[in-house]
């Protein structure tokens, strides 16, 4: 177990990096107007920018716009 | 000066003759419609015009240019295609800057015609735009450059009653001041704003003329009478060669078609006159394009 | 003129949000690469211990600059190879489809210079991101690792470089064969799978290619002499100027 708390301090700007594109993601996504999305469904897209880690946001700004 | 020559110009597809050995001419300043039933190969012309198709055969000289050396001339025309699609993501205004730009037009322009097509305020990108705010911006682009030629392709066809009189009110106010090229399948549009008209049909033109001369031609082939006694007049016109088609129309009134109108004129009154007969109404009938149209393509 | 037919690619990029897609794919990756090299065994290790096996002696070599710099290329040659081939080959094939090509072409503006200044502008954005990936992929590799291989890492990235102008060159050529995306990848991959079939010929495969990407691991892994090298590259930027050179051709006789 202390090897885990030894790695997670290192490995914390990844996660970090990884957070601040969600949340940039997710405020595009939110002052978006529904109509340009694909699906026009905004709940949809915020699931799969959170879950789908990194590959979220990226996803979303290849496929996400009409 | 003719704005636009046709040489014979042909466009073969696979399956089709598009375009097949069109010689025309549409003159300086003139507002032109393009007119023939869908499929008549109006939007093929256009893009043959346009250099965005190479002629099978035959060629074309656009404002004084053979198009099939030269692109420069592209530069002097506008063009609308009949469904226009836009970069979605700009404003009408960042779309206009951007063929101001490659074009090295002057800024103030695009105000100029964003006020033409009444699209100075809208700040939405041209994705959420509807049909006929597309069809507007699509006249603004193709004026950017202040071309002396534009070509619009079935400009009206999709629009709602609203959205065609703007267009065709903006088509009216550049009248004179540009060479208008429009094709159209509505017949109602080409009455109200062009001077002459060519029409089209699988992939031939049939005629190309000014609508007064092409009322005058086919209007002096319908005549209107009225008599007191229809009937007895329906047998005796019957006999006569020049006669094309008789019908009874109304209590008194007899539809005459005639092949050629120096004869009638003299020999229906010596008719009605020997006849006995009283004589209420002699009428030349004014055909509506929709006449001269249909019985042209049939 | 193709300066500012590109200002409209960088608005395009920028307003369509793919650029995103593409910066955080290089920044993400960059610092990823030597993180995940570093705490896989030590992650491996701990849940080893966890799981009370003292008794077994499992032997993980410590890991190395080497190995993050290898998981590095990895992802330039996975992930973000897919992401900037899928943003990029649009650009021609669905102007066409959608039409907003003509609007632009019927003003008179040349067909060539239209198309060039797209694959100009996607050369030099990728460049642009690879550079800065590549100096926080070697920034991280030091903090981890102590470690600061400029030369053999810097040479294996201009491999990868060369091999990002022959995939762009080939994004081109689909993109204008293509008259949509799906099409055009289509072409795209149609191509890289034969490109992967000929690899099984050893006697053709150091002019592929594809051998570069063999050819980046060597020069991290020990290091490659410049003969070597020389046929793949030179074949390769070849095929790239004839992939350019057959996408122009094909573009400009195109009727749209």
């Amino acid at each position: 177990m202390e090897n885990i708390s030894q790695i997670l301090p290192l490995i914390f700007p990844l996660i970090i990096l990884q957070l601040i594109f969600q949340i940039f993601t997710i405020i595009d996504l939110i002052r978006r107007p529904k109509e340009e999305l694909r699906w026009e469904n905004k709940i949809v897209w915020g699931i799969i920018i959170l879950i789908f880690g990194i590959l979220g946001p990226i996803i979303y700004f290849i496929f996400g716009r009409k | 000066m003719n704005v636009i020559e046709t040489y014979n110009l042909s466009k073969y597809f696979k399956e089709k003759k598009a375009v097949d050995n069109l010689n025309l001419q549409v003159e300086e300043g003139i507002v032109f419609g393009y007119l023939g039933p869908n499929g008549a190969g109006k939007t093929t012309t256009i893009r043959l015009l346009l250099n965005l198709v190479r002629p099978t055969r035959g060629s074309a000289i656009v404002l004084g240019e053979d198009i099939t050396k030269s692109k420069n001339y592209l530069r002097k025309i506008g063009f609308l295609p009949d469904v226009p699609n836009f970069y979605n993501y700009f404003t009408p205004r960042e779309y206009l800057e951007f063929f101001a730009d490659i074009l090295n037009v002057d800024k103030k322009r695009i105000d100029e015609v964003l006020e033409i097509v009444d699209l100075k305020r809208e700040k939405r990108r041209i994705g959420t735009f509807s049909r006929g705010m597309k069809q507007r911006l699509g006249i603004a682009q193709a004026l950017i450059h202040n071309p002396s030629l534009l070509i619009l392709d079935e400009p009206t066809s999709a629009l709602d009653p609203q959205g065609r009189k703007e267009i065709l009110d903006l088509i009216l106010s550049l009248k004179g001041e540009k060479t208008i090229f429009f094709s159209t399948h509505i017949l109602a549009d080409v009455e109200r704003v062009c001077d002459r008209v060519g029409i089209l049909k699988e992939g031939k033109l049939l005629l190309n003329d000014t609508i007064d001369n092409l009322k005058k031609k086919y209007s002096r082939r319908t005549l209107y009478i009225e008599v007191d006694n229809p009937q007895k007049l329906f047998i005796k016109l019957k006999e006569f060669p020049w006669v094309e088609s008789l019908s009874l129309s109304n209590k008194n009134g007899i539809l005459v078609k005639i092949k050629d109108m120096s004869l009638p004129q003299r020999e229906i009154p010596r008719i009605i006159f020997q006849e006995d007969l009283f004589l209420f109404k002699f009428e030349f009938l004014e055909p509506s394009l929709e006449d001269i149209f249909l019985e042209v393509v049939s | 003129m193709i300066l500012k037919l590109m200002r409209k690619e960088w608005k395009e990029i920028i307003k369509t949000g793919k650029f995103y897609a593409l910066l955080f794919s290089f920044l993400f990756f960059a610092i990823s690469s030597p993180a995940i090299a570093k705490f896989t065994p030590e992650i491996i290790k701990s849940l080893i211990n966890s799981q009370q096996t003292q008794g077994l002696i499992i032997q993980i070599p410590p890991p190395t600059w080497k190995d993050a710099f290898l998981q590095f290329l990895k992802n330039l040659n996975q992930i973000i190879f897919i992401v900037l081939v899928i943003v990029f080959i649009g650009s021609i094939a669905e102007e066409k489809n959608k039409g907003t090509a003509i609007m632009v072409l019927t003003k008179g503006i040349d067909r060539s210079k239209w198309i060039l200044s797209k694959f100009i502008f996607q050369l030099l954005v990728s460049f642009a991101l690879l550079s800065i990936s590549y100096i926080l992929c070697l920034y991280y590799t030091f903090l981890l690792f102590s470690n600061f291989p400029i030369k053999n890492s810097l040479f294996s990235t201009l491999l990868y470089v060369i091999y990002l102008f022959f995939f762009l060159s080939l994004t081109l050529f689909s993109s204008s064969l293509g008259n949509n995306t799906i099409q055009s990848l289509g072409i795209f991959f149609g191509i890289f799978i034969l490109l992967n079939i000929f690899s099984i010929f050893p006697n053709l495969n150091s002019y592929n290619p594809l051998y570069l990407s063999t050819l980046e691991n060597m020069w991290i892994t020990s290091y490659v002499e410049l003969k070597e090298a020389l046929k793949p590259i030179i074949s390769t930027i070849l095929l790239s100027f004839m992939f350019i050179f057959l996408g122009i051709l094909h573009f400009k006789n195109q009727e749209l």
